[in-house]
């Protein structure tokens, strides 16, 4: 879970904790990416807008790694984002929500459809 | 009195000295030759006022083109002729000394990342008779990159070759300020959404979690409620953000190839629980064979939410709510036909010709439902007209009311260039 916004990164990390899910967090795009190649995660959300280093910047270097360019990814953007991420589908398949739009139900759905735990 | 009486000499030319009459005749010699001499230089005359005129004209227009940072040129691919006004090179960093380049040269100039569609653009452009107008992102020799708005008209002879004339203007400054007013909407939107967006996912969290069952009821039931208010505040802060949009023209649409059947069900399912509630009937018609159309989601989505969450806001329980969808394929472009009909309150007359101003809410809207901003039909009028379609209604007080929204089945794409959406 890679969030710079405490209370979104405290109310994903409680989320999926409580579905059963271990769960590693991070505040930024570095750290995040560094967490995801170390500990090799089956799903990695990110959000866009963060310090030191942006999810899309994240993604293009996670997509260079052998074990990264395979990685399931979520960004989770706001809608003004929707350019930046139609720009970044080069780097490789992902998937996409927007905030203000999906309630936490839509993100735990979310999860358990890319894991393939269930069917769309 | 006759005349023969009057004149100093006799008319008759038999009785004239010989030495007058050759003086008479040399006089009028002369004056022939002085008129033939003088007929040339009137016509010089006449022409150098001409070039002076024109030179004038030159200087002035020149002069033009210098203060309204404009260049023209003309090319006539049947002979390569190629003219290139002073400014014109300037705009372009060039000697103005150098030959005109070809229209092809310019392609060349533009920046590497929208070279390609640039230069097909300006191909077709220049290889069909008709007016053009393309915005050129060129670097130029120094470094800078620089915003021209080509305009002009390419007219095809009989023989195949193309005259291509216009005027090219540089607008840097005008996308500057396009791009700051894009990116001063995208800072709003996050900075507005994303303090929202976590006050709705905790309420959330709280809400769901196996630990609600140990709130009280009245924790319980204020927890629900800063749900509910935050997504409330959610939707008037996406309905700013686009009158913000809209009023600063930086409205983007980015089409997709979309299943309009599963959106409008999509749209369904969010007013199910309220449906139900109310007891309303909702029917779906879809134009069989209508189903994948190539719009933008975000926009489409918005139609359809606002227009059927009025719909089923504004009719009573068991009251019945119809969402029609047609192609109409008889105009010259094949559009879209939306019809969202409901058994709800209806619209005053006297209201009826303010329904999309901005803010604005009907009188018998206030009193039957207290929350709304009066954004949504302005917006959503805005975004149908922006993509070339068209927004009306039908309606009379407790009977209810039709919208009718026509749109094409193809969105052009509308893009604002921007520094950075990140």
């Amino acid at each position: 879970m890679i969030e710079d916004e405490a209370a979104m990164l405290m109310a994903l990390v409680d989320l999926f904790t409580h579905e059963g899910y271990e769960v590693s967090s991070a505040e930024n795009g570095a750290d995040g990416l560094k967490m995801a190649i170390e500990k090799h995660p089956d799903l990695i959300v990110t959000d866009i807008k963060m310090p030191v280093m942006d999810g899309i910047q994240m993604l293009t270097e996670l997509r260079k790694d052998a074990w990264g360019k395979d990685a399931q990814v979520v960004l989770l953007s706001n809608i003004s984002d929707i350019a930046t991420i139609q720009d970044a589908m080069s780097q490789g398949s992902f998937f996409y929500m927007v905030k203000g739009d999906s309630s936490m139900q839509d993100i735990a759905h979310m999860a358990k459809v890319r894991l393939g735990l269930i069917s769309e | 009195m006759d005349l023969a009486s009057i004149l100093p000499v006799s008319l008759d030319v038999s009785t004239w000295p010989p030495l007058t009459f050759i003086i008479l005749c040399v006089l009028f010699l002369t004056l022939g030759v002085v008129a033939f001499m003088l007929a040339p230089l009137r016509a010089r005359y006449q022409a150098q006022k001409i070039i002076r005129d024109f030179d004038q004209l030159t200087v002035q227009l020149t002069q033009g083109e210098r203060m309204g940072h404009f260049g023209s040129f003309y090319w006539d691919t049947d002979n390569g002729d190629s003219r290139w006004s002073d400014e014109l090179f300037e705009l372009f960093g060039l000697h103005i000394y150098r030959k005109a380049p070809k229209p092809s040269w310019i392609s060349t100039v533009v920046v590497e990342k929208e070279r390609a569609n640039f230069a097909k653009n300006w191909a077709y452009a220049t290889t069909h008779t008709g007016p053009f107008d393309i915005v050129a992102p060129i670097v130029k020799p120094d470094g800078a990159q620089r915003h021209l708005r080509l305009t002009g008209h390419t007219t095809e002879r009989p023989n195949g070759s193309f005259e291509i004339s216009g005027v090219a203007h540089d607008i840097s400054k005008e996308v500057e300020v396009d791009r700051a007013k894009s990116e001063f909407v995208s800072i709003a939107s996050h900075q507005l959404k994303t303090p929202l967006t976590s006050i709705g996912w905790l309420a959330e969290s709280l809400v769901n979690s196996p630990q609600s069952s140990t709130l009280t009821p009245d924790q319980f039931k204020y927890i629900s409620s800063i749900l509910q208010t935050s997504r409330r505040m959610m939707e008037m802060v996406n309905d700013l953000l686009n009158v913000s949009r809209i009023e600063l023209g930086v409205l983007v649409v980015r089409p997709e190839d979309l299943d309009i059947k599963m959106l409008l069900d999509s749209v369904y399912q969010e007013q199910k629980k309220t449906i139900d509630d109310k007891h309303q009937e909702f029917v779906m018609k879809i134009e069989p064979g209508l189903q994948h159309v190539h719009v933008d989601k975000g926009f489409m989505r918005m139609i359809l939410q606002n227009l059927i969450t009025n719909a089923v806001k504004y009719t009573p329980p068991n009251g019945t709510v119809t969402v029609d969808i047609q192609k109409d394929v008889s105009m010259h472009v094949d559009v879209m036909v939306i019809k969202v009909v409901d058994t709800g309150i209806g619209i005053p007359l006297k209201d009826q010709e303010n329904v999309f101003t901005r803010m604005y809410r009907a009188s018998n809207a206030q009193a039957t439902v207290a929350d709304g901003t009066g954004l949504g039909l302005y917006v959503i009028k805005s975004i149908v007209e922006h993509v070339k379609g068209k927004i009306s209604f039908i309606s009379s007080e407790n009977k209810g009311t039709t919208f009718f929204v026509t749109v094409p089945l193809v969105w052009e794409a509308t893009h604002t260039p921007t520094s950075s959406e990140t």
